[in-house]
Order: structure tokens, then C-alpha cells, then sequence
């Protein structure tokens, strides 16, 4: 039994196989709405549902944080294997999990045990300043040293352009990572 | 009509059996609850009494404040970085703050996301993101998000909260 609906499914994604080849263009574009379109259609609602609601999140950037790596709006997907095996490395990023269906997009610049310090806008990990090529427009933060606590990163945008008060960047426990954008 | 007879002669014997599993599932679902389902049982029950929908009056806000009072142990220690809001508080006194929060407050909805529970023995925690919004009395909007941690403590079978650490999801 089983076998013979295996075999049905293989058949059904073999072309042309309940239909002919097609005479013209139209043919061609739109489907023959056989058993065979249906079995194909209802597998990939299937694995899409799976593969978009478990693996690979569709995200929309709305926000200019990390300007400009990332433009004020745009689509990415959220890559949630990215950090299944390892832990995130520096500079690496990241998409932390906020509430219900807000996401934020930082950059990983410290670990756990950490002192991280902001002077005239430069960032300092351990009392050394870190090079960030990544950030392109000036800003004069100032941030007194913090260490970042047990099983925490500490995150921070690209674009630094805005007053510090009105960036969301700080330390986050390491179970919020929510995965990394695919590209 | 053969069908009809023959279907409903199979059926009566098996009523009171059927009666007997409907009641048998409606005691597990309804009455036997775990421990984890007690918790979020609170915790929504919470979420319901601190919230404050449009157009709610007063009298609705004073039984909501007032029914808040049941879900607290006699001391409930709360960390926060308001110093208005910190401290250790009597379920009298934690009523009465949620009634001077919501008369500063057109609307303000709670809502709780991601609840992780732990229980051990007669002491569970309950971690959760929680999202506040809504509008002040002069109409101005907002929108905050918070790391939640409720500490419960099991008291002649009611899970009642002794501790909640409010705290930035993102600290600078």
C-alpha cells in the first residue's frame, strides 16, 4: 500500500506525466489542474509553512539602527540555525528576539565578563578600542564602563548618527538570539 | 430507515459509556489542572486586571484593582528602577498603585508573551516578555516592552506571587 502511493507521489513530479507536453506558451505557464498539480501544490504549501515558519523567518527592516549595513526598509530572512552549534562571534549579527513580532538587528561587540565603555564615540572593549569599519557616520557617545553579566552579549547598532538616548543597544541575555539574517 | 434503526439500536447501549467519558474529560480539562496551567492562569488573570480598556469606568477599575489583591502573597517584593514602584508591598498597597497608575492612563493594555515556567517543589518562576500599550490621560502614546520574572509560592493550593523583577530586555 504504502508502496504504491510512494510510488504515485514520485510519478506525480515527473513532467508531463499526466498530461502532454505543452503545444505553446500558455500551456507551459499555467498549470494542468490534475491529481498530480494538487499532490505538488498541497508538498510545497507544506514544506513552505515548515522551512518559513521554523527555519528561515521572512523579516521586514523597518528602522535605520544599523545604517548603513542594512538600509531604513527592507526584507531579509532570519537564519535560525546560524547559531544552533556555536556561539555568535564578534562583530558577528545578530537578530535578537524582542516581544511578540518585534525583532531588532544589532552587531555583537561583547561577551560575558566584558567591560564595554563608549568615549567620544568610540568603542572600547577591556580598555581597547575596537576598529569597526562597519560604522561610517560620526558620533560622539560617551558611555561610563560597564561589564556585561553571565550568559549576556552586549549588542549595538551600525549607525551611531542619532543621540545615544534614542539607540536601543545594550546587553541581552544570550537566549534572545533569535538567529542571523541570511544576508 | 433499516440504517437509521439499526444505528440507533448500536447507540443506546453505549450512551451511558459516552456519558461517563464526556464527564470523565470534561473533570480533566476543566478541574484537574496542572501546576504549569495554575500559574498561567495568574498570570493572565494579571494581565486582565492591570489592563485598562477604553472606556472602563471606575467602578470597573476598582474591582479590577480590587480582584488584583488575590493574586499577591501578604508581601510581594518588586525590583524595579522606579523608585515609586520598588520595594515590598501588602496586596492592599500593590492595588492601590495599579488604581494611581490607571487614572494616569487613558487605556493601557497588557500582554504577555514567551512564558517559560519552573516549578520546584512549592516555588515556581515564571520569566516572560511583556508589552505595554497604550495612552496617558493628556493623550500622549506609548509603546514599552520589559523582561518579566514572577517568583509564585504554593499557599493552601493557590499559586500566589511574592516577587516580580522588572527589568530592560536591552540594558545600556
Amino acid at each position: 500500500m504504502l508502496r504504491k502511493w510512494l510510488t504515485f507521489y514520485l510519478q506525480c513530479w515527473r513532467p508531463y506525466r499526466y498530461r502532454q507536453a505543452p503545444a505553446g506558451l500558455a500551456d507551459f505557464v499555467l498549470p494542468t489542474l490534475n491529481a498530480a498539480f494538487f499532490v505538488r501544490l498541497i508538498t510545497l504549501i507544506i514544506v513552505s509553512y515548515i522551512v518559513f515558519g521554523t527555519f528561515l523567518i521572512p523579516t521586514y527592516i523597518k528602522g535605520g539602527s544599523m545604517e548603513p549595513t542594512y538600509k531604513r526598509i527592507g526584507v531579509n530572512f532570519c537564519w535560525r540555525m546560524r547559531y544552533l552549534l556555536h556561539d555568535p562571534q564578534r562583530q558577528d549579527i545578530v537578530i535578537i528576539y524582542y516581544a511578540d513580532k518585534v525583532l531588532l538587528l544589532k552587531r555583537v561587540v561583547a561577551f560575558e565578563g566584558e567591560t564595554v565603555e563608549f568615549r567620544n564615540g568610540d568603542l572600547y572593549i577591556n580598555g581597547m578600542k575596537l576598529d569597526e569599519p562597519y560604522v561610517k557616520y560620526a558620533c560622539d557617545w560617551n558611555l561610563p564602563p560597564r561589564k556585561v553579566k553571565k550568559d549576556h552579549i552586549y549588542v549595538v547598532g551600525d549607525n551611531r548618527s542619532m543621540p545615544i538616548e534614542q539607540h536601543k543597544f545594550g546587553q541581552v541575555a544570550k537566549d534572545r538570539i533569535y538567529g542571523a539574517p541570511l544576508w | 430507515m433499516v440504517n437509521k434503526i439499526r444505528i440507533s439500536s448500536f447507540i443506546k447501549p453505549l450512551l451511558p459509556l459516552l456519558a461517563v467519558i464526556a464527564a470523565v474529560l470534561i473533570w480533566y480539562v476543566y478541574f484537574n489542572k496542572t501546576d504549569k496551567e495554575l500559574i498561567k492562569e495568574q498570570l493572565y488573570q494579571f494581565r486582565t486586571d492591570v489592563s485598562k480598556y477604553a472606556g472602563e469606568g471606575m467602578a470597573q477599575s476598582i474591582l479590577k484593582c480590587k480582584a488584583l489583591e488575590k493574586l499577591f502573597d501578604k508581601t510581594c517584593h518588586v525590583n524595579i528602577n522606579v523608585d515609586m514602584f520598588a520595594g515590598s508591598f501588602s496586596p492592599e498597597e500593590i492595588s492601590s498603585k495599579a488604581m494611581y497608575c490607571r487614572s494616569h492612563c487613558a487605556s493601557a493594555a497588557v500582554n504577555f508573551y514567551n512564558i517559560k515556567i519552573t516549578i520546584d517543589g512549592d516555588d515556581a518562576e515564571a520569566s516572560l516578555t511583556a508589552s505595554l500599550d497604550g495612552a496617558s490621560r493628556d493623550g500622549k502614546r506609548f509603546n514599552e516592552y520589559r523582561e518579566l520574572v514572577f517568583s509564585f509560592k504554593k499557599i493552601e493550593g493557590k499559586w500566589l506571587i511574592y516577587k516580580i523583577d522588572i527589568h530592560q530586555i536591552i540594558e545600556k
